[in-house]
């Protein structure tokens, strides 16, 4: 019988003699299947990039409120604390047998929209993200002075900040602030490199610093001729009575649970202890809702192209109907032709897929680049994942299963009266 | 390969067709042969049942009733799979026009019908060049696609794909009316001759009469075909056969 060589290069030349028409549909099938690629791989690189915004920190505790609020505010910079933690609990946290290390954090002030972070040194020494990175200055160092502050990557380069430059915080998070702690300026110590977390997007501060463009503020307002000189400041009185959360590296992983209700159940004052791991996936799950949406969508998309390819294929058979009988008078069977139309929309589907892949390649490139400049982060090309291989299966056999209606219509229409000329 | 049999090329009994069951027959043909060897003119009207009796002779459509054999074999015996491996392998068509895959070159449309007939190996492109040669269709046009030729080119492609597979019989419909009066005496008398070279069987069909000039035996369908007999002629006829 027909040899497959024979019977795929008929239906190639086939569909190159409806040139137009097939290329509208495979252009068609292909933005859809860029689309559902498209989506897939963004939910998955976001889901990827945003459980690794934080890692190697066991533990964050902060005062009484919501585990998402807390991991909100202190990883993301997202919204407030409601309460503080008292300087006190901080102590009995850092000095517990299973604590290996902390990281103190105390937010409330910005500089041009940009959240300043107060924290210790522990921070560039312990804080990891992604695959246990750690932080690594693209520039000089940790801070050393009061008034020394170290800057997020992204900070610097949208602020264009150098190193030694002097830069003046402002207090409360508002944009346009009009509390500026303008008598305490300063100095760039350090710029991190990029990390593509909220890491690039924040300013660092000793503790002491924010201890001390406070001192002679009260209830967030400057009060008049209270301000002291620096200069009188010693190191050592400028202790806070209040930091706002606290990152804690155990010792031993095996201690988490045990530490985490501790902290939950401590008496002096209370506190919500949470896993960062757990709580990201709580709150990435608050985001399904969102996502299967746009999986939704998609599907959608790519079903009506798949019907437009099977109307493409029913129209196109009115103007093959010499065609479909030279086939049959020459001992094709029905079968034959059914077949042919199905690998018609095989080798369009297989097309589409193919073209879409190439357009992927070219949209992450393009993308990166936008990305890269507003967000410091970028998309891998690793977009055929066992995830994605699957759904292009499933375009597959849509395919098939819609060009059962051209498919069947040639198959009836060649097994009655062929030859009527 | 064709059978050598002493069975007539065609042999036609009490065949009747009608589309629908409840209607009067299109096709009432008592009993019609063709030796074996022979070029037959069937002429007839449009109208006349022409196009129908063509698909039924090529195992297209199946009789209601009676019997229809080609080289002896009955058609109507054999499953709609054998009948079209059947008409791959032992009949020939021509149309008036449309008679090739216009996207596919000359060569694979001739291969492609070889294929069907089970014909794939290296000695049938040989045989398809041979025939090429005889129909005056030169080697350049073998890689050209089909829809790129004039109408009388495509009709002699036809005839070598036709008659590749070495068919038992050749059926050509009104091959002539889409061409001039001088490419269809070249057509005409190219045709005959081939047949004759290939000892196929030739039944060309058409309403044209000046074409019965090229043949010995010119049957009229009407004479031989009569779907509007009455009951009592019919009853006659099947007493008497």
């Amino acid at each position: 019988m027909i040899k497959p060589t024979m019977f795929w290069r008929v239906a190639r030349k086939s569909l190159m003699h409806r040139k137009t028409s097939v290329l509208l549909s495979i252009l068609s099938i292909c933005v859809s299947i860029t689309v559902l690629l498209g989506v897939e791989h963004i939910r998955l690189e976001a889901k990827n990039s945003f459980s690794k915004t934080v890692s190697g920190v066991d533990l964050i505790i902060g005062a009484r409120g919501g585990e998402i609020n807390l991991l909100l505010y202190s990883v993301f910079r997202i919204g407030n604390a409601t309460n503080n933690l008292s300087w006190a609990s901080y102590q009995t946290i850092n000095n517990h047998k299973n604590v290996a290390w902390t990281i103190p954090l105390s937010l409330g002030d910005s500089h041009q929209g940009y959240r300043v972070v107060g924290t210790s040194d522990g921070f560039f020494k312990h804080f990891q993200y992604g695959n246990k990175q750690g932080l690594n200055f693209q520039s000089g160092g940790s801070f050393a002075d009061v008034l020394d502050v170290v800057l997020g990557a992204e900070v610097a380069e949208s602020l264009g900040y150098k190193l030694d430059e002097q830069l003046v915080l402002a207090h409360g998070i508002s944009k346009q602030s009009f509390s500026l702690h303008d008598d305490m300026p300063f100095r760039v110590v350090g710029i991190l490199e990029p990390t593509g977390t909220p890491v690039d997007q924040a300013l660092y501060v000793s503790l002491a610093g924010i201890e001390a463009i406070h001192v002679g503020w009260q209830n967030g307002v400057k009060m008049p001729g209270k301000s002291v000189p620096l200069s009188s400041l010693a190191k050592g009185g400028l202790t806070p009575k209040s930091i706002t959360a606290v990152m804690v590296g155990l010792r031993s992983k095996m201690a988490t649970f045990q530490v985490q209700r501790t902290f939950n159940q401590f008496k002096p004052e209370p506190l919500t202890a949470i896993l960062p791991g757990v709580t990201l996936s709580q709150l990435w799950q608050t985001m399904g809702v969102l996502e299967n949406t746009l999986r939704l969508v998609s599907f959608l998309v790519l079903i009506a192209s798949l019907l437009g390819l099977s109307a493409m294929l029913l129209a196109s058979m009115r103007e093959r109907t010499n065609e479909l009988r030279v086939l049959r008078t020459i001992g094709a069977n029905p079968i034959f032709i059914f077949g042919l139309i199905q690998a018609e929309a095989l080798l369009i589907t297989l097309s589409a897929i193919m073209l879409s892949i190439i357009s992927m390649f070219g949209l992450i490139t393009w993308g990166n680049t936008i990305l890269g400049e507003t967000f410091s982060m970028t998309l891998g090309f690793n977009f055929l994942r066992a995830e994605s291989c699957e759904l292009l299966g499933y375009v597959i056999v849509g395919a098939v299963l819609v060009s059962f209606v051209p498919g069947l219509s040639a198959y009836r229409s060649s097994l009655g009266k062929a030859g009527s000329a | 390969m064709t059978e050598i049999s002493d069975q007539p090329a065609l042999l036609l009994k009490n065949v009747r067709y009608s589309y629908q069951p409840e209607h009067a027959p299109v096709i009432d043909i008592p009993l019609w042969e063709v030796p074996t060897g022979t070029s037959i003119f069937l002429r007839g009207a449009s109208g006349t049942g022409k196009s129908t009796l063509l698909n039924l002779l090529s195992g297209m459509l199946v009789t209601n009733e009676g019997n229809l054999s080609i080289a002896g074999i009955e058609l109507s015996q054999l499953s709609a799979r054998q009948r079209d491996r059947f008409r791959a392998q032992h009949i020939g068509v021509v149309f008036q026009q449309f008679n090739l895959i216009p996207y596919l070159s000359v060569m694979d449309n001739v291969l492609l019908a070889a294929q069907f007939g089970s014909r794939g190996s290296n000695d049938i492109r040989a045989k398809a060049e041979a025939l090429f040669s005889q129909v005056n269709i030169h080697k350049d046009l073998y890689g050209q696609q089909a829809q790129s030729l004039s109408i009388g080119q495509q009709q002699r492609v036809a005839i070598v794909r036709a008659l590749l597979n070495s068919p038992d019989i050749l059926l050509v419909d009104e091959p002539t009316s889409a061409l001039d009066e001088a490419n269809r005496d070249a057509f005409m008398s190219l045709l005959l001759k081939i047949v004759k070279e290939e000892k196929a069987s030739l039944v060309l069909v058409s309403h044209d009469t000046t074409l019965s000039r090229y043949f010995e035996t010119t049957i009229e369908l009407s004479a031989i075909n009569c779907p509007h007999s009455s009951p009592q002629e019919q009853a006659a006829r099947e007493g008497r056969l």
